[in-house]
């Protein structure tokens, strides 16, 4: 039973993250409807660059905090700029297949920065295991889950209740509409972008802390794409809730499955259950039905 | 569509009108062009030879994907896995059963294609991106099963030996390339085929307008299956072909990666036509030779900071940039440039008509 209720909440730790991840994807797929591929390596860098600036130059953990999201953020405005902004309104396969690029590109410059070996983060990043009672947790599953908790009321806050929040959905809604009534389409577009990335950073830290960092990161990072259908394209809350529930089947399958059948199945799991969701709601659990007309 | 007779001549009849090769050039052309190909082993270096058998091969699964993607609109990044399934049939069916490979590569593509239907199934009633990773994770299973399973012997691999005709053996250097180039043909003729028959118009108004199709009576959810059986299709006989000439299959030559290198090659080349296959998937090809050629040099001249490493990310990178440029610049492909080359030579001496 114990065991049982350490799965719970391991998973639920789990998907926290993943969620915050899926939930840059949704961001920019709301306002710019471009399906970003790049989610996962965004990730990778904003690690990496928290590597650097903490163990490499050692400086003090929070301004480390804050220099690594401004520089991921700065970066995917860049990605933003030089790559997506010469492609607003080409047609789909244009747009997925550029996040693609970016993908690997971006992939490929962390090869170059950073090489291929596996580093772990030193102690107040390390996880500590923590036990209340018979729970075993790690000290950075706690943080992390506060984390996303603080991350998730954040970015509610800043789309309910902030002027950019709400220039973003109208932009989401309708870009012409939103253009004539004196948003700035484009400045929206690369506040989201950066957006997104200092997200992709935040969950790229607090993995990289649970696992270690290696270039596989960003794969792992992959899991973003199964948990935003799953939800939803559009949807925020959809986001956060297949975050937690691919998070505890990871968790589960792992635990339960893997013995089975011989491994590694957790890393299909997420994927077969979107294939299975997807058979039954087309649309993901909480997306919108799009009524199209000639 | 961009098929532009020369000055002077005129369809009369509906013979010359659905006609492949139309003038006597063209016939010239192509067989200058066969013949050429056709010979180059017997006098080129063997590293032509085998990458050329690498771009024949690789070509067959980029076709598929030209009539998924560029005829009737669907995108798959799961065509690498695909081309898995085709590769491990003919290594069963070949080790197992014995047969021979002019049955094995027909097999090899219905039992691609049925499991393509079977994942193209569940991706009926949804579009774009929803497609796109559906296609993903069918990638991503594809290659988990390729691994785990006990009858494609895991992460070591499968070994096929090579094909045999007339009791002669097809073994490396030029039986093997003429092998792969002829199913090459064979391929392209059929993808040519459907792609101005009835189904590659089909596919056409499905692409356009999915909603405006079916109110001509276009039965979307058969043609798009019919896509994504044809599409899985050609990659299960380009895996065949692929099983045959390396005599190993591993898990590894499946993975996303790949499937990502097929849609490059597709959007490089151009995807509306067959023929934008043949040159992206050519300029890929070479480019990827001379960058693994050249990385390690630029590493002397260039030595990384904080342990990175070139020759692994160079690749990644300029692929990046290319697929990025193409489809800022030129998003209709090497295929339209070669189409304004060719109008250029013919309305010469006058600039444009």
């Amino acid at each position: 039973m114990s065991d049982l209720i350490n799965y719970l909440i391991q998973g639920i730790s789990l998907g926290l993250i993943y969620a915050i991840s899926a939930l840059g994807v949704v961001l920019i797929y709301k306002s710019t409807h471009i399906f970003n591929f790049a989610q996962g390596h965004l990730a990778l860098i904003g690690a990496y660059i928290m590597y650097s600036l903490f163990v490499t130059l050692q400086w003090p953990l929070w301004i480390c905090v804050v220099l690594t999201l401004l520089a991921n953020a700065l970066f995917g405005w860049i990605l933003y700029r030089i790559a997506l902004r010469p492609l607003i309104g080409q047609p789909l396969i244009s747009s997925i297949m550029v996040t693609i690029a970016l993908m690997i590109g971006v992939a490929g410059f962390g090869y170059m920065m950073w090489g291929s070996s596996t580093r772990s983060y030193p102690a107040p990043l390390l996880s500590v295991p923590v036990s209340f009672g018979d729970l075993a947790l790690g000290s950075i599953q706690i943080y992390s889950s506060l984390m996303a908790i603080f991350v998730f009321a954040g970015v509610i806050f800043l789309f309910k209740r902030t002027k950019l929040g709400q220039a973003m959905r109208a932009t989401a809604e309708d870009h012409d509409v939103a253009r004539s009534l004196g948003v700035s389409v484009r400045s929206i577009f690369a506040a989201t972008w950066a957006i997104a990335s200092m997200l992709g950073a935040v969950s790229g830290i607090c993995l990289a802390s649970i696992c270690s960092l290696t270039p596989d990161l960003g794969v792992l990072g992959l899991v973003a794409f199964p948990i935003v259908l799953l939800g939803g394209l559009e949807s925020i809350g959809g986001a956060i809730v297949a975050g937690l529930i691919v998070g505890i089947v990871d968790i589960f399958t792992a635990a339960y499955i893997d013995p089975l059948v011989g491994g590694e199945f957790r890393d299909v799991a997420p994927y077969v259950l979107l294939l299975i969701v997807l058979f039954f709601r087309p649309h993901g659990l909480f997306g919108e039905e799009i009524i199209e007309r000639i | 569509m961009g098929y532009n007779l020369p000055c002077g001549v005129y369809n009369t009849n509906y013979r010359q009108d659905i006609r492949l090769i139309r003038t006597k050039t063209r016939i010239t052309w192509t067989i200058l062009g066969l013949a050429f190909f056709g010979a180059l082993p017997f006098f080129a270096s063997p590293v032509i030879v085998q990458t050329l058998e690498h771009i024949w091969c690789t070509t067959i699964a980029v076709l598929g994907l030209y009539l998924l993607t560029g005829l009737a609109g669907q995108i798959s990044l799961g065509q690498a896995g695909f081309m898995g399934v085709g590769a491990y049939t003919t290594a069963i069916f070949a080790d197992l059963v014995g047969m021979p490979f002019w049955l094995c590569i027909p097999v090899s593509g219905l039992t691609s294609g049925l499991i393509g239907v079977t994942f193209g199934l569940s991706s009926f009633r949804i579009k774009g991106f929803y497609i796109a990773i559906a296609t993903l994770a069918s990638q991503i299973i594809l290659t988990w099963l390729f691994s785990h399973l006990d009858i494609t012997k895991g992460a070591w691999g499968y070994a096929v030996e090579y094909p045999s005709l007339f009791g002669r053996e097809i073994s490396r250097g030029w039986p093997m390339y003429l092998f792969t180039f002829t199913i090459l043909l064979i391929m392209t003729y059929i993808a040519k085929n459907i792609s101005r028959a009835k189904t590659g118009r089909a596919f056409i108004a499905v692409r356009d307008n999915d909603l405006a199709a079916k109110v001509q009576g276009i039965n979307i959810f058969t043609y798009k299956l019919l896509a994504f059986f044809l599409c899985s299709f050609f990659s299960g006989v380009a895996g065949s072909v692929f099983a045959y000439r390396q005599g190993m299959v591993t898990p590894e030559q499946f993975m996303l990666m790949e499937s990502i290198w097929f849609l490059g090659m597709l959007i490089i080349g151009g995807m509306h036509t067959p023929l934008g296959a043949f040159l992206g998937t050519a300029f890929i090809v070479i480019a990827d030779r001379v960058i693994k050629i050249s990385a390690p040099l630029l590493q002397e001249v260039f030595p990384t900071a904080m342990g990175g490493s070139l020759s692994a990310s160079l690749s990644l990178i300029v692929f990046a940039v290319i697929i990025v440029v193409f489809l800022i610049y030129e998003p209709r492909g090497l295929a339209h440039r070669w189409e304004i080359i060719k109008s250029i030579y013919r309305l010469r001496p006058f600039p444009y008509a």
